[in-house]
């Protein structure tokens, strides 16, 4: 317990200090937001209004206490390109990145693990050597890349799927499934192939172990070997990929929205780069980074549920 | 001398390298008897650990049995397979390793493990197997069993963990229990204490032990019987009393030779010249002839037949003299 209000004390402090360097990158950078946003033929006068409307000419620690205190309150700020609180336009995107984050990480899971092992059991064999060739091409082949040849083949020639037209939960759930499994298909294959590699490795590492041998000396079926002896010691150094994985995953897959023209957290990131829209820019990094810290917060507490030489450790 | 429970004939055991096979155990032969301790002693690298592990099926990739049967409870263990090699391992005959640092699941608890073999091989409720898991733990000697149950593998220390492996490996209650030099890696106290276990699981319940070691000293402790291996082959069976008090082979007369003495203090201890021939290397007729004072020209012509010299006492070799047989 001990071990556990510490790490949630390093997590706050770890999340204090992102908001602290978000903040500072954007009112470092050279360019004035209200010049930015009137354009430069805008009269001093309504700039110097625009200023005072924004709070950008309030000393910086004063800004970023002001814009701190309304993250706790829950209160982002006001988004200057759509003119809506941030927090709206966020809980609007949030649902659709959230779901094909979910379906990324069902597939990557369900197709990943069980040919990590497979792959480790058949070593030394020609199948073993087709799953390596297969990886290899999966992670070195980029999401983007898939996401446009998906679009091609899937969308455009054999017309599973239209591109560029999406199809919201709302309206359609199950057309919104069957839109969605191609950016999703997208991302997974790369992630599995990596997460297949070292499911592989590490499962080759534990299969050679003494344990191992203990449990088939006491006549354990081969698959429970695999899977109930090696896999859950094997899974402990993989876990940390996955969350590295899954963290990637939420905090939206920018360049797959982009290609797939999804409205998700990765999409509404780059307009409100490209607009200049730095309430909206600041919360949407603070979040992305929020993602990555609560995940390895997760993995750390998901290892020591399977490790228990790593409980003592702390 | 009653029916053997297991009888080895002509194991012969083969180490795939470099897409030839090397011969590691060379048509070994021997009987276990029902109750019985039967040693097997030799230097590293003399094939008495693969001996054992292709009984219980568990020879690593490249290495392989190329001849010879096994006969126990009326199958051969160097052919099953699927259910029947299941139904062996950890029931009717069980192993306890080297190794026990590493041998347990470092993710299970000590109870969960020990109750292993009885998950896998009885239809006892999980209870039930839990209290003899329980009870288990009191019969190797462990204090503080409530605690001990509950712990796992890496809070125990490696004399402890090896009596978990005991616990585990005699649960099921085999017919044959194989020690792999199962003192090797512990303290002196410790390994006593081992042995006194070993001892008393073949006396309070009759199981079989195959007792690998390369120590003698400790073999002729616990030991009845004794097989001496050189290089992959027998050089030497007897009686324990009969090896140690009147050692035929030049090899085991090495081997007795370099067992430490109080009397001997401050003077050198004796060891066998030279180095047992690794299995890739081609040897002569006789192994041990290149490390043997008494060889002869014959010894690297012609591999020396059995010659019984004793009471259920055989040795090969070419300078001893006794009935062929």
């Amino acid at each position: 317990m001990k071990y556990i209000s510490r790490k949630i004390l390093i997590l706050i402090i770890t999340i204090l200090f992102i908001t602290l360097l978000t903040f500072l990158a954007f009112h470092v950078l050279p360019g004035d937001p209200a010049q930015l946003i009137l354009g430069t033929e805008a009269s001093p006068e309504k700039v110097e209004a625009l200023r005072e409307q924004l709070g950008t000419n309030q000393p910086l620690l004063r800004q970023y206490t002001s814009w701190i205190s309304g993250f706790a309150r829950g209160d982002f700020g006001t988004s200057l390109k759509y003119q809506k609180p941030v927090a709206e336009l966020i809980a609007g995107r949030l649902p659709v990145t959230l779901l094909l984050g979910t379906m990324v990480i069902v597939l990557t899971l369900a197709v990943g693990i069980p040919l990590g092992v497979f792959a480790a059991r058949k070593q030394g064999t020609w199948i073993e050597q087709g799953v390596s060739l297969l990886t290899m091409l999966g992670v070195s082949v980029p999401g983007f890349f898939l996401s446009i040849l998906f679009m091609w083949i899937f969308g455009l020639v054999l017309h599973f799927f239209a591109p560029g037209r999406f199809i919201s939960w709302e309206s359609d759930p199950a057309g919104c499934l069957r839109f969605m499994i191609w950016p999703a298909l997208a991302i997974a294959v790369p992630q599995t192939a990596t997460l297949v590699k070292y499911i592989r490795t590490s499962m080759i590492d534990e299969l050679r172990s003494d344990y191992v041998r203990t449990a088939r000396g006491n006549g354990t079926p081969e698959n429970t070997v695999m899977y109930r002896h090696a896999l859950r010691n094997a899974i402990v150094s993989v876990v940390p990929l996955i969350g590295m994985m899954i963290g990637e995953i939420f905090s939206g897959s920018i360049i797959v929205e982009q290609v797939f023209a999804i409205p998700g957290i990765g999409r509404l990131l780059v307009s409100s780069v490209t607009s200049r829209d730095f309430p909206l820019t600041q919360t949407l990094v603070v979040y992305c980074a929020l993602i990555i810290v609560i995940t390895n917060f997760l993995v750390d507490i998901v290892i020591q549920l399977i490790d228990p030489r790593i409980r003592l450790t702390e | 001398m009653a029916e053997p429970l297991l009888s080895v004939r002509r194991l012969s055991i083969g180490i795939r390298s470099n897409k030839k096979t090397y011969t590691a155990v060379d048509k070994v032969s021997f009987d276990v008897y029902p109750g019985e301790i039967l040693g097997i002693v030799g230097e590293s690298g003399c094939g008495k650990s693969i001996t054992a592990m292709s009984l219980m099926g568990l020879l690593g990739s490249g290495v392989s049995v190329t001849g010879g049967n096994a006969f126990f409870e009326g199958r051969d263990l160097l052919s099953i397979k699927g259910k029947e090699r299941l139904h062996m391992n950890g029931n009717r005959i069980s192993m306890i390793y080297q190794e026990p640092m590493t041998s347990l699941n470092p993710l299970m608890k000590i109870g969960r493990q020990i109750g292993e073999p009885l998950r896998l091989h009885t239809d006892l409720p999980e209870k039930e197997i839990r209290a003899r898991a329980r009870e288990m733990l009191d019969r190797v000697g462990m204090r503080d069993g409530d605690k001990i149950f509950k712990s796992y593998p890496h809070q125990l220390s490696g004399g402890m963990r090896q009596r978990v492996m005991i616990a585990m490996a005699a649960i099921a209650n085999p017919a044959l229990l194989i020690a792999d030099e199962p003192t090797t890696a512990l303290d002196v106290t410790t390994q006593a204490e081992i042995l006194e276990l070993l001892r008393k699981m073949n006396r309070d319940h009759g199981t079989s032990i195959i007792f690998i070691s390369h120590d003698l000293g400790v073999v002729g402790r616990i030991c009845s019987r004794v097989l001496v291996m050189y290089a992959g082959r027998l050089v030497e069976s007897g009686p324990s009393a009969a090896i140690l008090g009147d050692p035929e082979h030049p090899y085991t007369e090495g081997l007795i030779a370099s067992i430490p003495e109080v009397e001997d203090r401050g003077e050198d201890l004796p060891s066998i010249p030279g180095r047992v021939p690794s299995v890739t290397e081609e040897h002569a007729a006789c192994p041990f002839a290149p490390r043997c004072g008494k060889a002869t020209a014959l010894c690297s012509k012609i591999p020396a037949s059995m010659r019984n010299v004793g009471p259920d006492h055989f040795v090969w070799c070419h300078n001893v003299h006794g009935g062929s047989r």
